[in-house]
């Protein structure tokens, strides 16, 4: 007996996704999932974010590592709301971890108005799985070389904003900012750019800016 | 490593349907893969030669098909195959296309008795 089925491998995936998103929508909570390789400065953006937004509006953060919860302790200082998830080996968050964790085990998440998803550090496969968010964002680093778009085309096409980071070493580093800007402009040409340095503090307010921006169009 | 991930979709998807119709065994399955879905035949048949054991597909032979990807230019709506990382459409040369195909993995068909 043959049985057609046609059947999508990461319908799962999508299904879980739209749950999330449906009761994000609800709680009207902004969802935000951020991607890019290990060492990149997720973790460092995400402090100096966290910093800034935190005084103004209710924040939380599922931090997700392979190991330890070193990251869920630095961004301690500004919201108590943060769930690490440790992967143990697997690459990239699912959406049904993240349905898990707003629906059963921390459901306190939705009180927050901007929920911030710091994704296990990959170019390549935290792409291919909607978490369910609102914006999807990508940093690059110079110090990752300006190379990388092309490399990993995927991971920067399907993003609605990227972040150069770093943007204080860039004398010291070999990466053109002006070619990697072009090139990513070509690769995806409805994302924003924003260049920036968490360390000096260059470009973060106008990060910050556009998320709340965001914020205010979900929750009008 | 997520190609794990997938397979276990896979093995749960085609165990649900196979019990449903009543099937003992799955003897064949056919999947496609897309040429960008960033998942790797090879890894995909490793993974499924160890997790099919001890289920219903336990038995079963797999058949890989690579499904060439296919984008469709955002300007003139030419249809070509594209070439990372620009995605250039080669009549009018706009980049960044859309894809049409070859972004997704999908089971065509299972045979089972």
């Amino acid at each position: 007996m043959r049985v057609y089925l046609a059947k999508n491998l990461r319908e799962a995936n999508k299904n879980s996704a739209a749950d999330n998103r449906k009761i994000l929508g609800e709680h009207g909570v902004l969802m935000v999932n951020m991607m890019g390789s290990p060492g990149c400065g997720k973790t460092s953006l995400l402090e100096e974010t966290l910093k800034r937004l935190s005084p103004k509006y209710r924040l939380a953060v599922i931090e997700g590592d392979l190991y330890t919860a070193e990251d869920a302790q630095r961004l301690k200082p500004w919201t108590s709301e943060i769930v690490q998830i440790n992967t143990e080996g697997a690459c990239h968050l699912e959406a049904n971890y993240i349905g898990h964790l707003l629906t059963q085990n921390s459901p306190s998440l939705l009180d927050a108005e901007i929920l911030f998803i710091e994704n296990i550090g990959n170019l390549v496969c935290p792409a291919e799985f909607d978490l369910g968010e609102d914006i999807r964002v990508t940093l690059l680093s110079v110090t990752e070389g300006n190379d990388k778009p092309r490399k990993y085309p995927l991971a920067f096409k399907e993003t609605g904003a990227i972040l150069i980071t770093k943007l204080d070493l860039l004398d010291y580093v070999n990466f053109n900012l002006e070619r990697a800007t072009l090139d990513l402009k070509i690769i995806n040409e409805r994302s924003v750019i924003f260049p920036l340095s968490a360390k000096t503090g260059e470009g973060v307010e106008t990060w910050c800016n556009w998320l709340e921006s965001l914020l205010k169009k979900k929750r009008k | 490593m997520h190609e794990l991930s997938i397979v276990s979709s896979l093995i749960e998807i085609i165990a649900t349907d196979a019990r449903e119709k009543g099937l003992q065994e799955v003897t064949f399955v056919r999947l496609i893969i897309g040429a960008l879905s960033s998942a790797n035949p090879r890894a995909i048949e490793f993974a499924l030669e160890h997790a099919k054991s001890g289920s219903i597909l336990e038995g079963a032979s797999f058949e890989i098909v690579v499904e060439e990807a296919q984008s469709k230019c955002v300007n003139c709506a030419t249809l070509f195959e594209p070439q990372l990382p620009f995605l250039m459409c080669p009549s009018c040369g706009t980049p960044s296309s859309s894809f049409e195909k070859g972004r997704e993995i999908y089971i065509d068909y299972y045979e089972g008795e």
